[in-house]
């Protein structure tokens, strides 16, 4: 693993590929539209789905795109409707049936522009937060890391923006080769900002050079309310 | 990107050409009917400002104040409105009813002021109803309008009292509290039902009238009341002030003298503006004023957040302005950006919230869309169920060509030929050594949408340049090429190649029944050069096969189809434009066959109704073995029945030419063979065509 990140911490790299993804854009959220290339904070749910622990905190730098952007259109019947939580709750406590969602009546079909056939390597670092312990250090974690990639080991399975596009993964092929080109993406979603309550949403200025997004760290460029 | 593009669009063409959308703030509507007013307030004129285009009466279109949304509450436009707001009309009737429901709806008002004019017209009414049971002095309606209310009620369950008991009664003022306390609602059987009933509804009409009079008073004073707050009580500029003494008048029966009165009275959406006689323009597009709405604009009670379409902070959207123009969505306009139910919600955030977009982005990407997609611009398309839409960096002109080359806009019904001519003159020109016109890394855009109920969904969306974007429009419409009778169109758009797959008589049967994402697809496939969905050829090919006719779109549509996929496998195509005599691919060799001996039959029998190719065109195209030996067989008796020496020579030399590259009868055909079939057949008949209509010429010199 090599650190082409040039950040301050520990650096990682891992490919990432599937069949499909959606890194939606928020103001398309109902009719999906996804962005062309993963969201950092798509990353980042990729990073923790296969190694987190309150010792660290992942901060991506760099998202490589190995193939070219397809897109695919699906439309699928969803439903309108949340469940309620405290329903939910009560028949646990209860334990009774609580409230269900009937499709039928709640039908809302949806449209979703997605990517078809995605490959990335995630550059990304780690820092070591408050809550590391005595026996803590950054080599432990980087070795867990590295050894939980090559296994295929995760907590949960990794994603593409959507729990549905599950990811395979695996370590950095050699030679590797990312796309060409310049694209300016405008504005893109950072990832969210947890200060508040409800959490706010961040973005940055993207460019897609050569392949390449780097990602500014999180107390930098970007500005939010 | 897609926001952001749109809302780049709108900044630029403000600045190009102002005229052409609103600012923001402002809106373009129609304002049929313009009130044209003195210096001191006097009523002088109507004018009519309607002219009737395609057989509907549109009025002008001025740019005034932003309408508000109204759904049941009371909200005034500012300087323009529909007659009860602008002028306090009260309609009789139908429009009567609504008002109604709406005043049910909305929260009654606290202080409520009833002039003299709506006592006596009440009154009136009252008479008419209860004939001379009701004394002029005590009528009854006083300051208040609960107390109205009240007295309505009163007044309907009095009526049913004195029908049962037949004597005179009171109606009460506020005074005579003794007498109220004497009306109790009625606890008696009322025998009379019918009459009852009777007296019920007319009790009930009076209410309904009375109510819906209150609430258009209410309206105008609304309307009133918007000019006051915004630009003060005591303006400066005479155009207010005018009507502002217009408005206060209170009466303004000069205007339903007026003989263009029953026009407006009649018409829907009859909105009025104002103009001060001697001006030209209206009343809110005076200089003065203007700058009084745009210092008045901004709401300011928005939560801040960083818009995702600038970057920059600002008060966010909680609403998105409709988009209209996209067909097959609601008429009352569809959202890109909606969050209307719960499940689409981002951590319980309320509406906009989930998606900050600020206000003026918001309206800068709708207006931009709006414009796009208005109904005579040829910057938008319909294809099958989706709308597609073309904007560039700068205005280029290939946009406008862009929305007559894929849908149905009414320049390429007149002249096809003419787009496609002017695309190449100006695009093929770097082939010969011209240089391109215009830059060739401008951006380009093309955005698809579809609707579902009140949302839309992005079908696809292409940012290229516009010298990418003419070689893949040039590139399709070389694929799709082929011989055409000649005084035919040439180029068809790509609206009417899908409706040639799909059943339906009529234009309009024939696009419902167009699968949903097919449209989006073949667009998209256009756009990137990728070979078209394999659903259409398989379209192409049973349609042809159920309709047992080759038309000119469905040879078309199959010739690219294949031209594509070898392309892209690398392959050789086997397709030409017109017929071609070396072509030995077995399906191509049959249709030309087929063709042939439809012919000859036809030759020999032209009065044949149900010829070969009704009977046995889909079974040829399929399973040729199974058939073609009786053809073959029938031909003998069809050549011997024809009379000309000479034709008989030339088909039976045709026939020996096509059976030589046919070494046996396949069983079946696969389907790339079938759409061989189906061009093999078509050229081939349009070849017969060409011949006959030489035979014509030469014998006609």
């Amino acid at each position: 693993m090599n650190a082409r990140n040039g950040g301050e911490g520990y650096g990682v790299a891992v490919h990432v590929w599937g069949e499909y993804a959606c890194f939606t854009r928020p103001e398309m959220k109902v009719e999906r539209v996804s962005y062309d290339v993963p969201t950092p904070s798509a990353a980042r749910g990729i990073l923790e789905s296969i190694l987190w622990k309150p010792a660290i905190e992942w901060r991506v730098r760099i998202i490589e795109v190995l193939k070219p952007i397809r897109w695919a259109t699906i439309r699928r019947n969803e439903v309108g409707r949340q469940g309620s939580w405290k329903l939910a709750k009560q028949a646990m406590n209860r334990g009774q049936l609580a409230d269900g969602i009937v499709v039928e009546e709640d039908r809302q079909q949806r449209a979703a522009l997605v990517l078809r056939d995605v490959a990335y390597v995630i550059h990304a670092e780690f820092l070591m937060t408050g809550h590391a312990g005595l026996e803590d250090n950054e080599g432990k974690f980087l070795d867990m890391f590295r050894r939980r990639v090559e296994k295929g080991q995760c907590y949960r399975r990794p994603y593409l923006g959507t729990r549905e596009f599950a990811a395979h993964f695996g370590p950095v092929p050699e030679g590797y080769e990312a796309i060409s080109g310049i694209q300016d993406l405008g504005w893109m979603f950072y990832d969210f900002d947890y200060s508040t309550a409800p959490p706010g949403d961040r973005f940055f200025r993207a460019e897609l050079r050569e392949g390449r997004i780097e990602v500014p760290p999180p107390d930098s460029l970007e500005v939010r309310s | 990107m897609i926001l952001q593009a749109l809302a780049d669009y709108y900044e630029r063409k403000r600045t190009v050409d102002p005229d052409a959308t609103p600012e923001w703030g402002f809106e373009h509507r129609e304002i049929p009917f313009v009130i044209v007013l003195s210096e001191e307030g006097e009523f002088l004129n109507i004018e009519d400002t309607r002219d009737t285009e395609a057989g509907k009466k549109k009025g002008r279109r001025f740019s005034v104040p932003r309408g508000e949304k109204r759904t049941s509450g009371i909200r005034a436009n500012l300087l323009w409105d529909k007659p009860d707001y602008g002028l306090g009309f009260v309609a009789e009737g139908k429009k009567e009813e609504d008002g109604e429901k709406k005043a049910k709806k909305a929260k009654p008002t606290e202080e409520e002021v009833v002039t003299t004019e709506e006592k006596i017209r009440v009154h009136a009414i009252l008479r008419g109803i209860l004939g001379d049971l009701v004394l002029p002095e005590r009528v009854l309606i006083d300051d208040r309008l609960t107390v109205c209310n009240y007295v309505l009620d009163t007044v309907g369950q009095v009526i049913c009292k004195i029908v049962n008991e037949g004597r005179t009664f009171w109606v009460l003022d506020n005074k005579d509290k003794a007498r109220r306390r004497r009306l109790r609602p009625p606890q008696e059987v009322h025998k009379d039902a019918e009459a009852l009933k009777e007296v019920h509804k007319d009790a009930e009409a009076l209410k309904r009238r009375v109510r819906y009079l209150l609430r258009v008073r209410e309206q105008h004073r609304a309307f009133r009341k918007r000019i006051e707050e915004v630009f003060g009580p005591d303006p400066e500029d005479a155009g207010l002030r005018a009507m502002l003494a217009f408005l206060r008048a209170g009466e303004h029966d000069a205007v339903w003298k007026h003989s263009t009165w029953p026009e407006v009275a009649s018409t829907t959406g009859a909105y009025v503006g104002f103009r001060l006689s001697g001006d030209t323009r209206l009343i809110c597009e005076r200089p003065e004023v203007l700058s009084g709405i745009r210092a008045a604009v901004d709401s300011g009670a928005a939560a801040l957040a960083q818009c995702l379409v600038t970057g920059e902070t600002g008060p966010i959207a909680a609403l998105h302005p409709a988009i209209k123009g996209v067909r097959g969505a609601q008429s009352s306009g569809a959202n890109i950006v909606s969050f209307n139910l719960s499940a689409f919600r981002t951590h319980s955030r309320k509406r906009g919230a989930n998606a900050p977009v600020s206000e003026r982005a918001a309206f800068a990407y709708t207006t931009a869309l709006n414009f796009l997609l208005h109904r005579d611009s040829p910057t938008n398309a319909h294809v099958g169920g989706t709308s597609v839409v073309f904007w560039a960096e700068k205005g280029n002109e290939i946009r406008n060509l862009a929305g007559a080359l894929f849908g149905d806009n009414q320049e390429v019904l007149d002249d096809p030929d003419r787009g496609v001519d002017r695309l190449k003159a100006v695009y093929a020109a770097p082939a010969q050594g011209a240089p391109p016109a215009g830059t060739s890394e401008e951006r380009f855009y093309v955005l698809g949408l579809a609707p579902n109920a009140a949302r839309l969904a992005i079908r696809f969306w292409r940012p290229t340049t516009v010298e990418r974007f003419a070689a893949v429009v040039l590139r399709h419409f070389e694929d799709v090429d082929v011989v055409r009778p000649e005084k035919a169109a040439r180029y068809p758009s790509v609206a009417a190649l899908l409706r040639a797959t799909v059943p339906g008589r009529r234009k309009e049967n024939r696009d419902g029944n167009i699968p949903p994402n097919l449209a989006g697809a073949v667009v998209d496939a256009i756009l990137t050069g990728q070979p078209y969905p394999r659903h259409l050829l398989v379209a192409a090919i049973q349609r042809a096969r159920a309709e047992r006719n080759v038309s000119p779109d469905r040879a078309a549509i199959i010739k690219g189809c294949l031209i594509r996929v070898a392309r892209h496998s690398a392959n050789d195509p086997e397709v030409s434009v017109a017929i071609d005599e070396g072509n030995h691919n077995i399906g191509y060799l049959l249709g030309r066959l087929f063709a042939t001996l439809e012919k000859v039959q036809r030759r020999a029998n032209p009065k044949v109704k149900s010829g070969i190719r009704e009977r046995y065109y889909g079974a040829a195209s399929t399973t040729p073995t199974a058939v073609f030996p009786t053809l073959l067989k029938l031909k003998n008796h069809h050549l011997a029945k024809i009379e000309n020496p000479g034709a008989v020579v030339n088909f039976e030399r045709l026939l020996g030419t096509i059976l030589e590259g046919v070494e046996s009868f396949p069983t079946v055909l696969s389907l790339p063979d079938q759409g061989h079939f189906a061009l093999g057949y078509y050229h081939q008949r349009q070849s017969f065509f060409t011949k006959s209509n030489k035979a014509e010429e030469v014998s006609h010199a």
